[in-house]
């Protein structure tokens, strides 16, 4: 399984360690250089120092060589050579040590110097410095040769010309205290990036778990949000602001899963009422009546009650059946020239009665030329709810039905009647399965399936539903429905249909 | 015992307040929550039946109030809600039991006597008064070995007596819980059927059980007071 902690610590201690070495390698190039060149500038000091023997007086020149002064050259177990060459003579001068050999020559020019590795005559790995230099004038007294005023021999005593005059130094020297040197250095490095690894991996760790903390708390108040505790929330000023938008997200994942559990609690409790009810009725007067055989009427109370629950339990039942064929898209759109107000006239007609007895006054006020082509018999049982919820729950005046044309050449209708007790935040409910109004359910004639039904009608129509209350006006609306022109149709479908409507 | 029914399904109503009656209690019934409250609050019913999802006021709001007012009525909720959480939250705002829709209606008699057991006190279903015994489960009663053939107004009428024995009960009292208020018994109807128990009860000879307080009432106990 994908790991961000394991990744992290993984590319973090890569990183580390890449930027380590090349960071070590710099460092030891470095110091390497640095050790070098301060081994290589001793050596040309010396080469320097040798390169100052050569004396020139006049037209002599005199090469002095004191053994006691430099004796690293005669012998001993630093041992160290040179050779010299002077411009314009053959013979060479060498060092004691070289015992008569001769170093390699190289220089660069006057001046400049030139260093090499090389293996000393000793075998050992040395370290080879060229230079020329200048040979140094001395103030020449009496133009005579050179005093021989040293005890040893000169190394050269030569006749020159009397143009400049330079001598190339060829010094030698081990290199082991160098190569130690850099041993050592590398080793301290290795020892050091060795350390580092480990105190980087731990520091690594330690950092990514701190940091991954927030995740891990977030999981732990996640993990204890359970169906009874969904108003958690986990956003909050605590929250890194990396993890926000997780937690804003999760959040509004809560606040909808509360929502459905809720609509699922209400619908729950809702069938439970619309289901049980009947049943307990006609368990109840069963019981009853068996319990006292002889009383007639108990078993006419039984009879009533059977008749009434099946009655009920019917028209719950084929509304649930028919919303979850259209909610399984098993309806049969057969689509058809529909005149609009001779269809709702048809439709209101099992709805009249109850209005009247109510007081209410229906109006149809669509449009003469309102032709719809749709199916009709489910636009009868969207269009029948509509009518059949105004006929009951209107609380008086007017069940006005209006028609409109859209922009979109589309027809709407709405269903407008007064209301006393909805309110803004009923509309969001009135589709639900079973949502109900009168939370007690006492009314035997609705089951709260109609409006569910309108919605599923008009999705599968291709239609929307709309619903709003202004100034106690309750108005809901069945929009997009697709305009049709031929007349003649209209006319011979529109009664045909109405007695496939069914409310809910 | 005078029971309550609130209960907003008028089919449901009507059969249990027939069974009920027929068991010999006397029963009202309301249809809506804020009906329900008031009658709970002035009748002194043994039991009251409440709905939870009622019209007007829920059936959790009526309970919450009539103990916020003292009523100390024992109450048991009938509903189609029955979900733990529902269980819990009517138990816990004061109901004393939870019977869930649908029920069998012998079910519902033996809670609603359960509770009366409880308002009288005596857990057990017999209610023993020297030689005469009270079954309330099997709705018997006998003297001695004598089984006596009670109408339900009589029995119902011994049964309220013996929960009170040795108290003196007044005639209004009696027809407080043994009449409902469909039910408005003549004057001399207490009297009458103290008079047809007493033949009952003494049928052999026996001890008089049922005495009589001129200007104050009746009392069941087997000493002559």
């Amino acid at each position: 399984m994908k790991s961000i902690r394991r990744q992290l610590v993984v590319t973090l201690f890569v990183s580390a360690l890449a930027v380590l070495a090349v960071g070590g390698w710099i460092l030891h190039g470095a110091v390497t250089d640095s050790l070098t060149a301060q081994f290589d500038v001793g050596l040309e000091a010396r080469a320097r120092a040798l390169g100052a023997m050569v004396e020139r007086e006049g037209i002599y020149v005199e090469v002095n060589f004191h053994e006691e002064a430099m004796p690293q050259f005669v012998d001993g177990a630093d041992l160290e050579y040179f050779t010299m060459w002077l411009e314009g003579q053959t013979k060479t001068m060498t060092s004691p040590s070289l015992g008569g050999r001769s170093l390699e020559r190289r220089s660069a020019g006057l001046g400049e110097r030139v260093v090499w590795d090389a293996v000393l005559p000793d075998g050992r790995p040395g370290r080879v410095i060229g230079v020329d230099l200048p040979v140094v004038v001395v103030e020449d007294d009496d133009g005579d040769e050179p005093d021989d005023d040293d005890e040893e021999a000169p190394l050269l005593e030569a006749e020159v010309g009397t143009g400049d005059l330079a001598v190339t130094v060829v010094v030698a020297t081990s290199r082991e205290s160098l190569d130690s040197q850099l041993a050592a250095l590398g080793t301290g490095l290795a020892f050091a990036s060795v350390a580092s690894a480990v105190l980087l991996a731990v520091v690594i760790m330690f950092a990514v778990r701190r940091g991954l903390e927030p995740v891990e708390q977030l999981a732990a108040r996640v993990a204890a949000v359970d169906a009874q505790s969904l108003t958690t929330r986990v956003d909050g000023d605590a929250v890194p602001v990396e993890l926000k938008p997780i937690t804003s997200a999760l959040d509004a994942l809560f606040a909808r899963l509360d929502e459905s559990f809720a609509k699922e609690r209400r619908m729950t409790a809702a069938m439970a009422h619309e289901l049980r009810t009947p049943i307990a009725e006609l368990r109840s007067a069963s019981d009853v009546a068996r319990a006292w055989p002889d009383d007639d009427s108990m078993v006419d109370e039984v009879i009533a009650t059977a008749g009434e629950v099946a009655r009920r339990m019917g028209t719950t039942i084929e509304s649930l059946m028919r919303y979850c064929r259209l909610e399984a898209g098993q309806a049969r759109l057969e689509v058809e020239t529909i005149a609009l107000r001779p269809f709702v006239d048809a439709l209101w007609v099992p709805h009249s009665l109850r209005a009247d007895e109510r007081g209410l006054v229906f109006v149809n006020n669509i449009a003469d030329d309102a032709l719809v082509a749709s199916d009709s018999g489910l636009l009868a049982i969207a269009l029948g709810n509509l009518l059949q919820n105004a006929a009951s729950f209107a609380s008086g005046g007017d069940v006005d039905v209006r028609s409109s044309l859209a922009h979109d050449g589309t027809w709407s209708v709405s269903v407008a009647n007064f209301t006393d007790d909805l309110t803004s935040d009923d509309l969001v409910l009135l589709s639900e399965p079973f949502w109900r109004k009168d939370e007690a359910r006492s009314s035997g004639q609705h089951s709260g399936l109609g409006l569910t039904l309108v919605r599923a009608v008009a999705s599968v129509l291709g239609c929307t539903v709309a619903s709003q209350i202004d100034a106690r006006v309750f108005t809901m609306s069945l929009a997009g429905l697709e305009r049709a022109s031929s007349v003649d149709e209209a006319d011979s479908s529109s009664s045909h249909h109405v007695a496939t409507s069914s409310q809910g | 015992m005078r029971i309550l029914l609130v209960e907003d399904s008028q089919r449901l109503a009507r059969s249990v307040q027939a069974g009920l009656r027929k068991l010999g209690h006397a029963v009202d019934v309301v249809f809506d929550g804020t009906t329900g409250l008031s009658y709970a609050k002035v009748n002194p019913y043994d039991v009251v039946l409440l709905d939870i999802m009622l019209p007007g006021l829920d059936g959790l709001s009526v309970l919450s109030q009539l103990r916020d007012f003292g009523v100390d009525t024992q109450v048991l909720l009938l509903t189609a809600r029955d979900t733990v959480e529902d269980r819990v939250r009517g138990l816990d705002t004061g109901a004393d039991d939870y019977l869930v829709k649908p029920f069998a209606f012998e079910e519902l008699a033996a809670r609603v006597e359960a509770l009366g057991r409880r308002v009288r006190g005596t857990p057990a279903p017999q209610i023993r008064l020297g030689d005469l015994v009270i079954d309330t489960a099997g709705r018997t009663v006998m003297r001695g070995e004598r089984r006596l053939d009670l109408s339900r107004r009589e029995y119902a009428l011994i049964t309220y007596l013996a929960s009170r024995c040795g108290e003196i009960v007044s005639r209004i009292e009696i027809e407080d819980h043994l009449y409902d208020e469909d039910t408005l018994p003549l004057s001399n109807v207490i009297a009458s059927t103290i008079c047809s128990l007493r033949e009952k009860l003494e049928a052999e000879g026996e001890p008089r059980l049922i005495h009589t307080r001129r200007g104050l009432g009746y009392v069941l106990t087997e000493h002559e007071p």
